[in-house]
């Protein structure tokens, strides 16, 4: 039998394992109030393995303190596996995370004083989870899970950074969280053992837990199921990001805020060729279709569009008229970001490069349509 | 299988051995001194009790003359006695080979082992009394070391200046004797014979009464006492007076009381003192801990299991100062012990723990621990978890003020300012440490005060004996007569004859009175410079004025200026007027009453002639009193005047010093316990001021700063806080001064001392201070300039 269960409240009910609502996080400096994180709203489902990246001082390791209760919320609501965690007192909070949560520190945080299966158990301790015979049985076999169970005896300075991170996390699967927090476990490892200790998450994924992990490294960032861009306290959406890469930060947040969500039924039609165009399209849930018309014959589907692609750049470019109809697929609801054309003209005349990549984009479209009507548009 | 979280506790404990030894030893200070005091005072007087009640002694004495054995029968017969032995009591000299005489007080007895009230014992080590035969002498064993051996001769020189030899036929046990150590006096014991040999009366002059119930009660003591004088009075003796002193206790048992009380509460002091110093040690260990309480709540640890872990940490530091302190205490009290007893003729109880110390000491090491641990511990443990592991950087830990360094300041080095200002970052810290070291301090310069105030009570009983040399005679002698001998002996420079008068004191319900003894100065005398409390002193032409003083005050406490007294002197009724109290420290038995010389001699019928003569010298050393003294002696001799005794006033000082120095360095040591305790506390407040500013220190260090810089840093800030509380404790000494003055005072003097505040404990404090605050913080600044770069700005 294995020594981790999938025990996350699973996405079978559909409902997210942590879920933050209009989460807001402001201190107080000397200077004046500081807003650390500004209306979050994020949704993880269990089983997904999620970076969140950012630049230091954005806000990644705040918005991890919420999710983990280490810190509250000034306004907003956090749920983790189904508790409010913003409701629980600091007592009940430690109880309720040494359970539910396992986390990772960057520095290892390993008790100096007690040897590698005594920190491994040391959880275990505190919230009574296994039989006190078994305890350190269940600490051994996770260490051999991490390879280390030969060090189990040895003080953690005995070990090197890369060991003692792999002992942070067996210690952090001690009580079998359903959801193991990360909060930059390679940023003080090298690259060769950030690669092995990232394999170890991976690994975790695989057997049903939710990992969350903050980083630097958008490499290892980019191996994750997907990626919360956080940028002056507010998540930037991801399906911007993913349109947009070439964006700045700032400048995706600012998309981000300028842009507004808009649902379609399956089936509705979200554009019309020849209608006059003001508006870009970034595709964030659902399916897209664009639909050709062609002579005496059914509408041909030129293109399925799914999350992260656009739509309505080549209006922008050509004439301002769309160039063909766009429609909610029959799979199901589409929500597509809604940008207008005097914003996106703002947002590429702060970068070229993104405009150059967009126009690209919107001349191959064009030829394609072309190809795929016979006849220019 | 011990829980991970509790091996967790003991690496803590075993992981940082100094610290924890620090700590231990701090908490030990402290149930040290209460064990070491608690368990004194029971051994001592538990000792006392026991080889007191052991010689069936009297409660009361009657002095009469004379006394035969029929007479002892018939005082026995008397309702409420238990029982009576008639002694006689002679006083003498013992002329040593070498050195000064020394007095003795000399008993005879039929059968040295056959007393049944003030029973003497074999000596301590022995077990039988030895053989008393005549023109032998028995000595009491505190005078042991003045080195006589058993079949010694020792030369007594009686008050007619006789000189008879005995030989020492061995030591006894007299606890009815006052130790020689206190009262620079020997006593002897020897055949009736003998006494007679050597001039003493042939019947008995003291019965020795022991009662048969209330032995404390001074009334009723009293009252039997009295009902025995009448009895004898009635057979035929004339009755001179009947003394009852602290009956049912040891003489020395009211002085052991005080002194234990005052070295108690200096013990309870540094218990304080050292509950201070746990909070403040407790409060760093926090703070080291601060992350890995973090850690632990973030692997749910609940806030309630990590505060009862920390609290075992401390009962664990306690159970360890308990086990050294316990021990280490009741070897301390057995060897200090044995010792006291020998110094005040005690005959000790074999040694065993007292029940109650080590309750006291349990309390101490870990109740006390523990509730001075509670508000640190739990302000810890309630820390959340993201301020426990988030890392502010380097001054976090200060609240955020906007405020500009005033260009005054400027002037100061910038390293002297960092730790200027390093001194009053943590203020409650900074408190807790001044509090210590202030409260050490001032018990340091209230003990220095102690001893400059008992000086100075010595200084005001001199004033009362200026005379360098005081030469009492065996009987009235012409004034002109032994002035104009003494005269001629050169390095004589003045001469006062005074006479002393027994008297009895007449009141209602008293059968027998109150002995009293009149001391009579001429009325110009410059040997007497009396402290007046009120009224005023004897003046020129004063005749039935009398000064009494604070000691017949404590029988008679309704006595006031303007009553008139009624004293018996010589067989008549006199009657006198109080015109003045004096005060005089000491036990003073019985009350003297200061007269005019002029007048009392000539109620006696002997103008002109006195009883003892008051010599000034040319120079004031003790040397030269000898010599004048033994000229004197000799010159007396010669010319054969009977003279009792020839006292110098250097011995006088010497023997109260003797008698108050133990206390003072008794107390000394436990200021000196105090002081520890203060640098323990320095020690530890500047370790934790080091470990917070790592992170300070390594920037320092990357700017540049040398060994020297940062050791210097931390030393001068040590040595600031040290010179603050010195400052502080110099205030607090003062009504502490007060205090001990007026217990120590009442407890060995029986009068409140005058308070004395001299520089010599403000300034031992001073060296002290910087000595303890220099040791105290140059450990933490050693560690502190060891930490590299790398170390301090990579911690984590």
């Amino acid at each position: 039998m294995s020594i981790l269960t999938q025990n996350g409240k699973d996405a079978g009910d559909g409902r997210p394992i942590i879920d933050m609502r209009d989460v807001n996080k402001y201190y107080k400096t000397a200077i004046g109030d500081f807003h650390a994180l500004n209306s979050i709203d994020l949704k993880i489902q269990a089983g997904e393995f999620v970076s969140i990246i950012g630049k230091s001082g954005s806000g990644k390791s705040t918005l991890l303190n919420m999710i983990t209760g280490i810190d509250r919320p000034t306004s907003g609501e956090v749920f983790v596996n189904g508790t409010a965690v913003h409701e629980l007192n600091e007592n009940r909070m430690a109880r309720w995370r040494g359970k539910n949560l396992g986390i990772v520190f960057q520095f290892f945080q390993l008790l100096p004083t007690i040897s590698v299966v005594e920190n491994i158990m040391l959880p275990m301790d505190f919230c009574r989870t296994y039989p006190m015979r078994e305890r350190e049985k269940r600490a051994l076999e996770l260490l051999d899970m991490v390879e280390l169970k030969e060090h189990a005896y040895k003080l953690p300075t005995a070990l090197s950074g890369g060991q003692q991170q792999r002992v942070a996390i067996a210690r952090a699967l001690a009580n079998d969280p359903p959801v193991v927090i990360a909060d930059e476990p390679t940023g003080n490892l090298d690259s060769k053992t950030a690669d092995s200790v990232f394999e170890l998450f991976t690994n975790l994924v695989a057997q049903g837990k939710t990992i969350i992990i903050v980083t630097h490294d958008s490499g290892l960032a980019k191996r994750t199921h997907r990626t919360a861009l956080i940028t002056d306290g507010e998540i930037v959406n991801e399906y911007v990001a993913k349109a947009m890469p070439s964006l700045l930060q700032e400048q995706m947040l600012w998309a981000t805020r300028n842009a507004r969500v808009q649902m379609f039924e399956a089936g509705s039609m979200i554009v019309t060729e020849g209608a006059n165009a003001d508006t870009f399209y970034i595709v964030s849930r659902g399916t897209v279709e664009v639909v050709l018309p062609r002579a005496n014959q059914s509408d041909v589907i030129a293109l399925q569009l799914g999350p992260g692609k656009v739509f309505g750049e080549m209006a922008f470019f050509h004439g301002h008229k769309r160039h063909a109809s766009v429609r909610a697929s029959e799979s199901g609801p589409v929500e597509v970001l809604v940008l207008g054309y005097d914003k996106l003209s703002e947002l590429l005349n702060q970068s070229e490069v993104t405009r150059e990549a967009l126009h690209q984009m919107a001349e191959q479209n064009e030829a394609e349509n072309i190809r795929l009507r016979g006849t220019p548009s | 299988m011990i829980a991970s979280r509790w091996k967790k506790i003991w690496a803590d404990l075993w992981g940082n051995k100094s610290r924890t030894f620090l700590t231990i030893l701090t908490i030990m200070v402290g149930t040290f001194a209460v064990g070491f005091t608690s368990s004194m005072n029971q051994y001592i007087v538990d000792s006392m009790e026991v080889d007191y009640q052991s010689s069936s002694p009297s409660e009361g004495t009657v002095s009469a003359y004379p006394l035969d054995d029929d007479m002892v029968r018939l005082a026995r017969e008397v309702p409420g006695v238990d029982g009576v032995e008639g002694i006689s009591i002679i006083g003498a000299q013992v002329i040593p080979r070498e050195g000064d005489p020394i007095t003795i007080q000399i008993n005879a007895v039929k059968d040295p082992a056959g007393l049944t009230v003030n029973k003497i014992r074999p000596a301590d080590g022995e077990t039988s009394i030895p053989p008393l035969g005549e023109h032998e002498i028995l000595i009491d064993s505190s005078a042991m070391p003045l080195g006589y051996k058993t079949g010694d001769t020792i030369t007594i020189e009686q008050s007619n200046g006789k000189r008879r030899e005995l030989k020492v036929a061995g030591y006894i046990h007299d606890l009815t004797a006052p130790p020689f150590s206190f009262a620079r006096a020997m006593a002897g014991y020897v055949t009736p014979n003998t006494l007679e040999w050597l001039g003493g009366p042939r019947n008995y002059n003291q019965l020795a009464i022991s009662v048969a119930e209330k032995q404390t009660d001074v009334k009723h003591v009293t009252e039997i006492a009295q009902k025995v004088a009448d009895r004898v009075e009635r057979a035929g003796t004339t009755v001179y007076f009947v003394n009852v002193y602290q009956p049912g206790h040891h003489p020395a048992w009211s002085i052991m009381q005080g002194a234990f009380f005052l070295l108690g509460t200096l013990g309870y002091m540094t218990v304080l003192l050292s509950a201070f110093l746990i909070i403040n040690t407790v409060t760093a260990i926090m703070t080291q801990q601060t992350r890995q309480i973090g850690i632990m709540k973030s692997v749910g640890g609940g806030t309630g299991q990590i505060f009862f872990m920390y609290l075992i940490l401390v009962l664990g530091f306690g159970l360890a100062a308990f086990a050294i302190a316990v021990p280490l205490s009741s070897y301390a009290t057995e060897v200090v012990g044995t010792g006291m007893a020998a110094f005040i003729n005690l005959a000790h109880l074999p040694f065993h723990p007292y029940r109650q110390a080590i309750v006291q000491q349990a309390i101490v090491s870990m109740l006390v621990p523990l509730l001075a641990s509670l508000w640190p511990v739990l302000n810890s443990v309630r820390i959340t978890v993201r301020e426990a592991i988030s890392d502010y950087g380097i001054g976090g830990n200060i609240s955020p003020k906007v405020k500009s360094v005033s260009r005054a300041a400027l002037i100061i080095p910038r390293p002297m300012r960092l730790s200027l200002r390093n001194v009053f970052r943590r203020k409650l810290r900074l408190g807790l440490t001044l509090f210590t070291l202030v409260l050490g301090g001032a018990i340091f310069i209230g003990v220095y005060n102690l001893r400059d105030s008992f000086n100075q009570a010595i200084e005001d009983i001199q004033g009362y004996i200026l005379a360098d040399i005081n030469v009492s005679f065996g009987r009235y002698y012409r004034y002109d007569e032994v002035a104009t001998l003494a005269q001629a002996i050169p390095g004589i420079s003045s001469v006062e004859g005074w006479t002393e008068v027994e008297g009895t004191l007449i009141t209602e319900g008293e059968d027998a009175g109150t002995q009293i003894m009149f001391v009579a100065p001429p009325s110009t005398s410059t040997l007497i410079d009396p402290v007046i409390i009120a009224g005023r002193w004897l003046a020129t032409g004063d005749e039935n004025a009398v000064v009494i003083g604070n000691h017949l005050l404590d029988k008679f406490p309704e006595l006031k200026v303007g009553d008139w007294l009624t004293i018996e002197v010589n067989g008549k009724e006199t009657k006198w007027h109080i015109i003045g109290i004096y005060t005089i420290v000491g036990n003073v038995n019985p009350p003297l009453l200061y007269v005019n010389y002029e007048y009392i001699s000539r109620l006696i019928g002997r103008p002109n002639q006195v009883y003892s003569l008051r010599i000034l010298t040319d120079q004031h050393d003790k040397g030269f009193q000898q010599k004048v003294s033994e000229q004197i002696q000799t010159l007396y001799e010669e010319k054969g005047i009977q003279f009792n005794s020839a006292g110098l006033g250097a011995d006088f000082v010497d023997q109260q010093k003797s008698q108050t120095d133990v206390l003072v360095y008794m107390m000394l040591v436990m200021a000196t316990l105090i002081a520890i305790v203060g640098g323990l506390g320095l020690a530890g407040t500047m370790s934790i001021n080091v470990l917070e500013r790592t992170r300070e220190i390594g920037v320092m260090r990357a700017i540049g700063a040398s060994n020297g810089n940062i050791q210097g840093i931390v030393i001068v800030e040590g040595l600031v806080v040290g010179l603050i509380s010195w400052t502080i404790s110099i205030l607090f000494a003062v009504p502490i001064t007060y205090i001990l003055c007026y217990g120590v005072g009442v407890a060995l003097l029986t009068t409140p001392m005058n308070a004395v505040y001299g520089a010599t404990g403000i300034l031992s404090w001073l060296f002290a201070t910087i000595v303890i605050s220099a040791i105290a913080s140059a450990l933490p600044a050693r560690r502190a300039s060891r930490l590299t770069v790398r170390d301090t700005l990579a911690y984590e």
